[in-house]
């Protein structure tokens, strides 16, 4: 395609097509929004960006991204201690913390085991959440992951990992989700709740 | 090009940022894959799963397309067998060797009839390794490396057929294929027929004999190894006692 702009501007609206939900259309969008309002928006973002380059990382205790380490939620007194929520990804933490209804602590696996896609044990912190387990003040270990072959594999297998070490292992919840109508469910999510009647 | 079919979900990937691209296991297409739109959406993913039964409608503007998809799920799925690690495990290998072995878009009624049944009968817990061995067996026969099990490859002898050679797939009866017991395969009783019962040890020989056939015929000449999902069932079904 033609260029009608400078490399430099190029570049930036190559850079912003690439962000989930956007395309190049948007991403010429954004990079123009961004332009116009230098100062109180590009110099800003570029800046938080910067910072975010330079300080984000995994947390060394849980897996998850914080500019501190420990991040911010293993390093809050005000958490239980004894609940540890096990979840596939940083989104699933984030939502989990948006809820508010969880105050325990948490272990971010970095993805879930797949037979199919060759995923193994090694390549999880699966191994990190049996020595933090292990290291004791655990009282309860809580399932959060997807509801997916995928997910319900991963957790039976870090169950039996956990087995040995006499924690209770509990999981989430599956069936209808507040708000929905029976009608608009599929077969397995209204079968699953059935099951798990009460 | 356009056609409507009941299938299996094989497998699942994301792509770009809301579709993902399907493997199926069609009745009438064979292993077809296609893209589906929005299949990254919380509607779509449940139907997205290995062992998920859908009827699929595919339309592409040439054979030689991948093409697209809209997928419409019959039943539960394999949410039934959620709360059962090895089943989970048997579902992830069958689709695996059903992926790795299958050719693309050469229909093969019989492998998908008996995908289904293996399918069915994962919430049977004692049953299905049996099956997952018969199917297995199935695939081989479908794609031209059946074994011949009806006599003995020796004599012709069509009873006390407890061998099978690794070399021509035929069967061998006991006294003929005593002197080379230790290079024959061991053929489990319940591969000759529905009557035979299961005892200690028929699984384990039931999976290293289409095992064996599989790895020599079908992974062998595409330079991979037996899948890993099935490699990972072997070990689970050890760890049960299972095997």
């Amino acid at each position: 395609m033609a260029s009608s702009a400078g490399p430099e501007i190029e570049r930036l609206i190559q850079l912003l097509s690439r962000l989930p939900g956007l395309g190049p259309r948007s991403g010429r969008r954004a990079a123009l929004l961004l332009l116009k309002r230098k100062d109180q928006l590009l110099r800003p973002l570029a800046e938080a960006l910067a910072a975010a380059a330079d300080r984000v990382a995994p947390c060394s205790v849980c897996g998850a991204l914080d500019s501190c380490d420990p991040c911010t939620v293993c390093a809050d007194p005000g958490r239980e201690t004894g609940l540890l929520m096990v979840v596939e990804e940083v989104g699933s933490l984030w939502a989990m913390e948006r809820s508010g209804v969880y105050r325990g602590r948490y272990h971010v696996l970095g993805g879930l085991l797949s037979a199919l896609d060759g995923v193994g044990p090694d390549a999880l912190r699966i191994d990190a959440l049996v020595s933090r387990v292990a290291q004791g003040g655990v009282r309860e270990v809580i399932l959060g992951l997807p509801a997916t072959v995928d997910g319900l594999t991963t957790a039976h297998y870090v169950s039996e990992r956990l087995a040995a070490g006499g924690v209770p292992v509990t999981s989430l919840a599956r069936g209808v989700p507040v708000g929905g109508e029976l009608d608009w469910l599929d077969d397995g999510t209204i079968a699953q709740a059935l099951r798990a009647r009460r | 090009m356009e056609w409507e079919d009941d299938a299996y979900v094989l497998s699942a990937r994301a792509f770009g940022e809301s579709g993902a691209i399907v493997e199926l296991l069609t009745e009438g297409h064979g292993r077809h894959a296609a893209h589906v739109a929005g299949g990254a959406s919380r509607r779509m993913k449940p139907v997205l799963q290995p062992g998920a039964q859908v009827v699929a409608r595919f339309r592409a503007r040439s054979s030689d397309q991948l093409g697209a998809a809209t997928l419409e799920p019959v039943g539960e799925g394999p949410s039934a067998l959620f709360d059962d690690p090895l089943a989970l495990a048997g579902l992830a290998a069958a689709a695996s060797v059903a992926v790795g072995a299958l050719p693309e878009r050469e229909p093969q009624p019989g492998v998908y009839l008996a995908f289904g049944a293996l399918v069915q009968t994962l919430t049977l817990t004692d049953l299905w390794p049996a099956v997952f061995v018969k199917f297995e067996a199935g695939l081989l026969e479908a794609l031209g490396f059946g074994m011949d099990l009806s006599r003995c490859g020796a004599t012709g002898a069509t009873d006390d057929l407890i061998y099978v050679s690794p070399r021509t797939g035929r069967a061998v009866s006991r006294s003929a294929g005593e002197p080379y017991k230790d290079r024959l395969l061991r053929l489990p009783p319940f591969l000759l027929g529905a009557q035979a019962g299961l005892q200690p040890g028929d699984i384990a020989d039931g999976f290293a004999l289409t095992g064996a056939f599989l790895q020599r015929h079908v992974f062998d000449p595409l330079n991979r190894p037996l899948p890993p999902a099935r490699v990972w069932l072997l070990d689970k079904l050890q760890d049960a006692d299972r095997l």
